[in-house]
C-alpha cells in the first residue's frame, strides 16, 4: 500500500488522508518537512498566526524491521525563535508508530476556536478530536501519564506549558520506552507553533497498521547488515564503547582539553567544574546509587548504540533521562554550575515544563550575566524554571530564549546566530562548527554540520580546530551528509562509524533504497543532502534573510577566548561561500 | 623530565585507582615522545585516538618536554 498524507484541520476539525504527490514523493524524514514547508507555509507568515502549520514525518527507513537506531521522527514549519525553515528530529517512540501507520507525513493546520485545546488520537481509523482541557496547564510528566492511562504503549506527542503559552523556546515533547518526556524536537520553538494549532498532545496508535513497505528486501538487508556491523565495530558506537558507557556527556572532559567548552556565557573556553559534569561523573553516580539510575539506555526500541541514561537522585529514584552533553553544558559550565544533581533537576523541569535545554541554560547565563543572579548559583537558576511554568512576566522574557532576555537585562555578549543560541562548542576554539552554525538554514546548531568530527574527535581524518583553511568546505559537506541522514530516520550518531567505514556509508544508501525503491547509492549522498539545503535556504531567503544573518555574533571577532586567546577570524567572505552554489545552475 | 598526565573515560583504567581528568605525574627521560608516555603507563597505543599536549591536538610521535600537561582519550563523541 503506498503512504498517504494525513492532514489534520485543526479549524474545522477534521482529517483527510491524501495521497503523496509526486514532488515529494522521493523524501522523507527533514526532506519531507522541509519540501512541504517550502510548498504550503508562507515564508512571511508570522509563525504563531494562521498559516503556520506543523510538519511531522519520520525517516525512510523509519519502523522498517531492526533497521539500527532508526526511530527518528522530524518536526518541521516556521520557527517563532529563528524566523527561519525549521527541523528539529527527535527519538523516542512516535517515529516508528507513524511509519507503520502507513503514514509518510501528518500536516497540522488550521486554529480552533480561541482557548479550545486538543487531544489528537491518530490511529489507523483516522484521527479523533479529544477535548484537552483536562490536560491544560500541565506539565508532560502528567501528560504522558494520564495519556497512558486511556492509552497504553502508544506513542505520546506533547507541548508543557511553554508551548500552551507559546513561547519562542518551547519544545515539542516524544515519549521514550519508559513513558516519561524527555526525547524533545527542542529547538527553534516548535512547541509554540503546535500551541498555536491548539494541539496539546498527539497520541497515536500503531496497532492494525499495514507497517512499513520494504521495495527491495534483498538490499536492504544487505544494507543493514552492513550499517549494523559498522555500528558495532566502531570504538566510539559499540557495545560498551564511550558513547554506550558515558553518553554524549563523555565529550564534557574532550572539548574542556581542547578549550572549547563555552563557560560562563561563552566568556571563557574551559570550566574548573568540567570533570564533575561529565559522562564519567554521571557513570559514577549511576553506579553508586543504582536503583533506577542507568547508562546504556535506548530512547526508542531498537537503538543498538543506547547512549542516553537515566539519573537516579540517593535514593536511587529516577530524577531525569536523560542528561545529555549539551544539557549538562548549558545547564552546567556554562552557568557556572558544577553539581549534577542540580543540573538533573533543571533538565526534569525543561522535559516538564516543554522547554529545550540548550537555549533554557544559555538563557540563565544570560540572566546571570545579566546580574538576575550570580553565576554558579545553583538553587537560584533551579527557581527560574518554575517562573516560566506559571508563567510570571519574567518567566515569559526567560522563556523566550537568549535574544529576548539578553535584551530585557541589557546583556551583549549574546551567543546566537539567526535568534538561536549556541550549542556547547566554542566557534572560536572550533572554527568549522563556527561556519556550521553561521550558515546553517536553522540557526545557530551543532547537529546541522557536525564538524567537530575531524576537528575536535578524530572521526574522519583529523582537522586543527584552531585553524581557519578548508572549513567553508568542511561545514558544507558536513551539512549537506546530515541532510540526507536526517532524512533517513536514522540517528545522527551512526555518521561516527559510517564517516570511519566504508561499508556503513554505503549501508546506509543500501537500505534506503531497499525500503524506497529510490536508486539511491553512497554517492548521492551529499548532492541528495544539498537539494534538501537549497530548499531551506531559498525559504529562508523568502522570509528575509541575507547574507548578513550568516554571521557569528559580533562579540566573537572582538574578544579573544581563553585558554588559546582566539578571536573569530574566518572572513564573511568565506562564510558566503559555503552556500554561493544555491543561485548557480 | 616530569610531565602532568590526565587519563579520561576507559582509559583510566590504565592508573590504578584514578579518577577520569584527574592529573598525576610522570617522569620521562629527556627526549621522550607522546608514544613513549603511553608505552610507560601500558595503553596500547591504538586505544588513545586523541592527544592533547598543554590543550593543543597532538600526535603519537609529537616531542614532549618537562611541564608538559598530557590528555589522553580513546575514542570519544556525542552530540
Ligand atoms: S544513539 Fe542515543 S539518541 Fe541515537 S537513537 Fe540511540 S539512544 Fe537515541
Amino acid at each position: 500500500m503506498a503512504k498517504k498524507i494525513l492532514r489534520i484541520n485543526m479549524t474545522e476539525l477534521k482529517a483527510v488522508y491524501e495521497d503523496v504527490p509526486e514532488k515529494w514523493s522521493r523524501w522523507a524524514g527533514r526532506g519531507l518537512t522541509s519540501a512541504i514547508v517550502c510548498d504550503e507555509v508562507d515564508p512571511m507568515c508570522h509563525p504563531l498566526g494562521p498559516n503556520n502549520k506543523v510538519v511531522i514525518a519520520p525517516g525512510w527507513v523509519t519502523g522498517s524491521p531492526a533497521a539500527p537506531s532508526s526511530g527518528r521522527t522530524s518536526f518541521g514549519g516556521k520557527s517563532p525563535l529563528t524566523g527561519g525553515i525549521k527541523e528539529s528530529n527527535a527519538g523516542g517512540l512516535s517515529g516508528q508508530m507513524i511509519a507503520k501507520l502507513g503514514l509518510a507525513a501528518i500536516i497540522v493546520e488550521g486554529t480552533p476556536a480561541k482557548g479550545e485545546w486538543y487531544t489528537l488520537v491518530v490511529s489507523k481509523d483516522g484521527v479523533k478530536f479529544e477535548s484537552a482541557a483536562d490536560l491544560f496547564g500541565k506539565g508532560m510528566y502528567e501528560v504522558d501519564e494520564l495519556l497512558w492511562k486511556k492509552y497504553p504503549k502508544t506513542a505520546v506527542i506533547g507541548i508543557g506549558q511553554a508551548g500552551e503559552m507559546k513561547l519562542s523556546n518551547a519544545g515539542i515533547s516524544v515519549n521514550d520506552p519508559e513513558n516519561k518526556p524527555g526525547r524533545y524536537a527542542g529547538r527553534g520553538g516548535m512547541g509554540a507553533v503546535m500551541g498555536a494549532r491548539g494541539v496539546k498532545a498527539m497520541v497515536i496508535v500503531d496497532a492494525g497498521g499495514p507497517g512499513v513497505e520494504i521495495q527491495n528486501q534483498e538490499l536492504f538487508k544487505q544494507g543493514r547488515k552492513k550499517l549494523t556491523e559498522s555500528i558495532q565495530e566502531h570504538g566510539l558506537t559499540k557495545k560498551a564503547g564511550a558513547l554506550n558507557s558515558f553518553g554524549t556527556a563523555v565529550l564534557v572532559n574532550l572539548l574542556n582539553e581542547a578549550g572549547g567548552l563555552p563557560t560562563r556565557n561563552f566568556s571563557a573556553g574551559q570550566f574548573e567544574g568540567a570533570t564533575k559534569i561529565s559522562g564519567e561523573a554521571i557513570a559514577e553516580v549511576c553506579e553508586k546509587r543504582g536503583g533506577e539510575g542507568t547508562m546504556g539506555h535506548g530512547c526508542h526500541p531498537g537503538c543498538i548504540i543506547k547512549c542516553s541514561n537515566i539519573y537516579p537522585n540517593e535514593s536511587g529514584e529516577a530524577i531525569v533521562s536523560c542528561i545529555e552533553y549539551e544539557t549538562t553544558w548549558s545547564m552546567g559550565a556554562n552557568c557556572g554550575i558544577d553539581n549534577l544533581d542540580f543540573i538533573a533537576k533543571m533538565t526534569r523541569e525543561c522535559n516538564d515544563i516543554g522547554l529545550d535545554t540548550i537555549e533554557a541554560g544559555n538563557t540563565v547565563a544570560i540572566a546571570m550575566e545579566g546580574g538576575l543572579l550570580e553565576f554558579g548559583d545553583a538553587e537560584g537558576a533551579f527557581k527560574t524554571f518554575d517562573e516560566i511554568r506559571k508563567g510570571t512576566p519574567l518567566g515569559r522574557i526567560l522563556g523566550q530564549g537568549v535574544e529576548a532576555t539578553a535584551k530585557a537585562f541589557g546583556v551583549s555578549r549574546v551567543p546566537v546566530v539567526k535568534h538561536q543560541s549556541m550549542p556547547a562548542y566554542e566557534p572560536r576554539a572550533v572554527k568549522g562548527i563556527g561556519v556550521t552554525y553561521a550558515t546553517t538554514p536553522m540557526g545557530a546548531d551543532h547537529t546541522a554540520g557536525y564538524t567537530i568530527a575531524p576537528e575536535i574527535a578524530g572521526v574522519s581524518g583529523k582537522l586543527d580546530p584552531l585553524s581557519d583553511d578548508g572549513k567553508a568546505e568542511l561545514s558544507l559537506t558536513f551539512q549537506a551528509a546530515t541532510a540526507f541522514i536526517d532524512s533517513s530516520g536514522y540517528c545522527l550518531f551512526i555518521a561516527f562509524p559510517i564517516l570511519d567505514i566504508a561499508k556503513g556509508w554505503e549501508g546506509m544508501a543500501e537500505s534506503v533504497a531497499g525500503v524506497t525503491g529510490l536508486n539511491i547509492t553512497g554517492a548521492d549522498v551529499v548532492p541528495l543532502g544539498k537539494e534538501i539545503l537549497k530548499m531551506e535556504r531559498l525559504f529562508n531567503e523568502k522570509a528575509g534573510f541575507t547574507a548578513e544573518d550568516d554571521r557569528p555574533p559580533e562579540f566573537m571577532r572582538e574578544e579573544a577566548l581563553p585558554p588559546h586567546n582566539v578571536k573569530w577570524t574566518i572572513t564573511d567572505k568565506q562564510l558566503d561561500s559555503v552556500f554561493g552554489w544555491v543561485h548557480e545552475n | 623530565m616530569r610531565v602532568t598526565v590526565k587519563l579520561f573515560a576507559t582509559l583510566v583504567r590504565f592508573n590504578e585507582g584514578s579518577q577520569s581528568g584527574k592529573p598525576f605525574e610522570v617522569d620521562l627521560p629527556d627526549g621522550s615522545h607522546v608514544k613513549d608516555l603511553i608505552d610507560l603507563l601500558k595503553i596500547p597505543p591504538q586505544e588513545t585516538h586523541v592527544i592533547f599536549v598543554n590543550n593543543i591536538i597532538e600526535e603519537h610521535d609529537s616531542n614532549l618536554k618537562d611541564g608538559d600537561v598530557v590528555g589522553l582519550f580513546p575514542p570519544v563523541g556525542g552530540g
